[in-house]
């Protein structure tokens, strides 16, 4: 019998060879992909489809004396692109993107960035990536300003409200809403659809969401005086036919320190129900700002008093002489009871990396140390951040690669549950 | 200085004759002993032996007095005194093989009885590898797949170490050895979708720990060719990578900007215990009673070298992501075998082992 125990121990070491019938692939778990052609690729938004594609968001710059276009992309679930295209005849900057309802990818971008005379532009793409129109969204009816896009909104009956900022000659900065009705094409709704002016001289839309059938709460940036003059986060409602009422609408939260610049940067609907606002408060140094609303959406006090349920506030360092990076936060709200928060956070070699961050609903932070950070030598930036049915987060970011830094890559990573890259 | 130098040769030359003269002796001691044999005198033969066999006979001397002193005691119906005989002449030429033809019949049936192989032949060897990464999956931070080509260079490093033959018997060996190999593989990769070009060269330690079958053709003669299988546990101590990154379009359309950096250490990012099957073959040249052998060794790796090792600067600075493979290593190696010999009358010491191994079953 002990005979046949020796060759079985023999064999056994014999064809106890690794293959990939009994290694698991590594690439199916967590990987990290760059994305973009020659040049420099930013990353701007992520959509994880349900059968587990991507797409991907971004801008791109072939060369420094070339302009830069929007990217977007459609990658697999290994991150492998299946297609990527680039668009734009002038300087463009991409800002957001949604699958919509009727199986399109509608994005908003602003066009002509460097001219006088900044426009949005609204464009519909097949799941395929094959242009379908577009429109170009500007305020008022002879196209005097710059207006700038933050993000795009689908409603529940297909049509789109962008919002963002127009630089007018009231204010320096004045909140903006336009509507856009899906039809085809596109076409921009009225005047009343277009801008708040705000009680502050600095007045940026960042988010809308629909609120009922027929009404919309926007959130922004304001710096109209209430306990202090400096920026807060503000939220306001739209009713609906997208006039504000008054400036007695607004609701401010105020900064938790003084003297600090509070921006808002991202706001997402928490499956259990209020807001997380996440952005930059800014004094010495940058700290990510994050709060949320009181859990009942209908209960977001319209008023100068509105507080925050719970608010986080996370050293990011300072940018003093440091990296090109801008400060930002952006955040991900899970069913399941907990948020990720992505931010740009500045590390001891005057660069930025990226910062990933597990708050629960009361913004308590889950993971020992309370953050993940992945970076390089140089400016790597914070894009999007969500979550697979699996439990997996996909962060979307910017990585700056090379010894030393050169290029920027788009960069979309696979991690653990834990935010590791592994399984 | 030059009178001690004088005095040396002297001494020498003195040293020389004597040892001149006494072989001649012994010679002539050696010639008496044969003529008594042949005059059928066999009593007298150990007593006329003895003294050059104590102190004077050269090791062929030896050997043609040992085999006389068998021949006689068998003759003289002396069987223990003949074996130890044959055993010392044995210990003169551990190789000394009967022959039918040339030796008395009796005195090669008494031969059967013994053998000279060693039990251990410890022995040494150094050589040059070259080291092949058989992929499992292949990795990498690009997107565009399509776009990327790689490809893997051969590297030589080299191997020295030792180890130790056990003969089971004069064909059959078991060998357990260690070795100290450096081996090095370079792999690189263009993605033509961003331009970039990476080429890494690693360098891995190991300590290869074989433990084989070997079977040798031939036991006699100059040249030994042999051929052995068996398995390794290979230990990879330390590994450092040596990357170079090139984008071709950075910082401008057409410009092209390097990266490099020192050698980075990638340990974490590889599995300590490996192991291996290994072939090999190759000849043995007899020197003296040692020999020296070339070896040609073929390891073929079972277990992937490479480990997740999450998040790391490589990925950032090179693009670099490794593949899981099994690394293969094809090494040629020269060295040298001291047999420790051990004349010795046969016993049946392999087959009770082989029943203790529960290898051969016992006969009831």
């Amino acid at each position: 019998m002990i005979r046949w125990f020796y060759l079985f121990i023999f064999f056994a070491f014999l064809f106890a060879c690794d293959t990939a019938s009994n290694v698991k692939p590594p690439n199916k778990n967590y990987f990290i992909k760059y994305f973009g052609g020659d040049g420099n690729q930013t990353a701007v938004d992520l959509i994880v489809n349900s059968d587990g594609t991507f797409y991907i968001l971004g801008n791109s710059r072939m060369s420094t004396d070339s302009i830069q276009k929007v990217y977007l992309a459609h990658a697999n679930a290994q991150g492998e692109v299946i297609k990527q295209i680039t668009y734009g005849a002038v300087e463009m900057d991409a800002r957001d993107f949604v699958l919509t309802s009727d199986g399109k990818i509608a994005v908003v971008a602003n066009k002509g960035i460097t001219s006088s005379n900044v426009d949005i532009l609204l464009s519909r793409f097949t799941l395929d990536l094959v242009p379908i129109d577009n429109a170009l969204l500007f305020a008022g009816s002879s196209n005097n300003f710059s207006e700038y896009a933050n993000s795009l909104t689908e409603l529940t009956n297909g049509d789109f409200i962008a919002e963002g900022y127009v630089m007018n000659d009231i204010h320096l900065f004045e909140e903006l809403h336009i509507k856009i009705y899906n039809k085809s094409p596109l076409v921009m709704a009225g005047p009343e659809w277009q801008q708040l002016n705000g009680a502050g001289t600095h007045n940026v839309g960042v988010k809308t969401f629909q609120h009922g059938s027929t009404s919309y709460y926007a959130f922004g940036t304001t710096n109209a005086t209430y306990q202090s003059a400096n920026n807060k986060f503000w939220a306001y409602p739209l009713p609906s036919n997208g006039s504000a009422t008054s400036n007695g609408d607004y609701s401010m939260f105020e900064n938790a320190g003084a003297g600090s610049e509070n921006n808002l940067t991202d706001v997402v609907k928490v499956a259990a129900g209020g807001y997380l606002l996440v952005g930059i408060s800014t004094s010495t140094t940058y700290s990510l700002k994050a709060a949320v609303t009181n859990s009942s959406d209908t209960a977001i006090a319209f008023s100068p008093a509105g507080v925050f349920q719970d608010l986080l506030l996370q050293d990011l360092g300072s940018d003093n002489g440091k990296g090109t990076a801008p400060p930002f936060v952006t955040a991900y709200s899970s069913s399941n009871n907990y948020n990720f928060i992505l931010a740009n956070i500045y590390n001891a070699q005057s660069t930025s990396d990226i910062l990933l961050m597990k708050v629960y609903n009361d913004l308590s932070t889950s993971w020992e140390g309370s953050f993940v950070q992945f970076g390089g030598d140089g400016d790597d930036m914070a894009a999007a951040v969500s979550e697979l049915a699996d439990g997996h987060i996909m962060v979307l970011g910017t990585i700056q690669l090379g010894n030393p830094p050169g290029q920027f890559k788009i960069a979309l990573m696979k991690l653990n549950s834990n935010g590791k890259l592994a399984d | 200085m030059r009178h001690l130098a004088m005095i040396f040769l002297f001494l020498l030359g003195v040293s020389r004759s004597s040892l001149i003269a006494q072989n001649t002796d012994c010679e002539q001691t050696l010639s008496l002993a044969a003529a008594e044999f042949e005059a059928g005198r066999f009593y007298g033969l150990p007593e006329i032996l003895k003294s050059c066999l104590k102190s004077g006979f050269s090791t062929e001397q030896k050997i043609r007095a040992y085999l006389l002193l068998t021949q006689t005691y068998l003759i003289l119906d002396d069987p223990a005194a003949a074996e130890n005989s044959y055993l010392q002449l044995l210990k003169a030429d551990p190789e000394y093989v009967a022959n039918p033809v040339r030796d008395p019949i009796d005195v090669y049936y008494l031969s059967k009885k013994f053998t000279s192989t060693a039990i251990f032949n410890p022995y040494f060897r150094i050589g040059a590898n070259t080291s092949l990464q058989r992929t499992i999956y292949s990795l990498g931070t690009s997107s565009a797949i399509d776009s990327v080509s790689k490809d893997k260079t051969y590297k030589v490093g080299f191997q020295i170490g030792g180890g130790v033959d056990w003969n089971i018997n004069d064909r059959w060996s078991v060998s357990l050895g260690v070795n100290y190999s450096r081996k090095n593989i370079q792999s690189s990769f263009f993605d033509g979708n961003s331009g970039y070009q990476g080429r890494f060269t690693e360098k891995q330690d190991w300590f290869d720990i074989p433990l084989f079958l070997k079977y040798s053709f031939i036991d006699s003669g100059k040249l030994r060719p042999f051929a052995y299988a068996g398995i390794a546990a290979n230990l990879l101590i330390a590994a450092r990578l040596s990357p170079e990154g090139t984008d071709r379009h950075a910082p401008t359309e057409g410009a092209s900007q390097l990266s490099q950096s020192p050698d980075v250490d990638i340990k974490n990012m590889r599995n300590f215990f490996n192991s291996s099957f290994v072939l090999g073959g190759g000849t043995k040249y007899k020197v003296g009673k040692n020999f020296f052998y070339v070896d040609l060794r073929y390891m073929v790796g079972l277990t992937n070298v490479a480990k997740n090792s999450g998040f790391n600067p490589l990925l950032v600075q090179f693009q670099y992501q490794s593949d899981y493979f099994r690394l293969d290593n094809l090494s040629i190696s020269f060295g040298y075998v001291k047999p420790l010999y051990n004349p010795r009358k046969k016993k049946k010491a392999v087959a009770g082992l082989m029943k203790k191994l529960g290898i051969k079953k016992s006969k009831k």
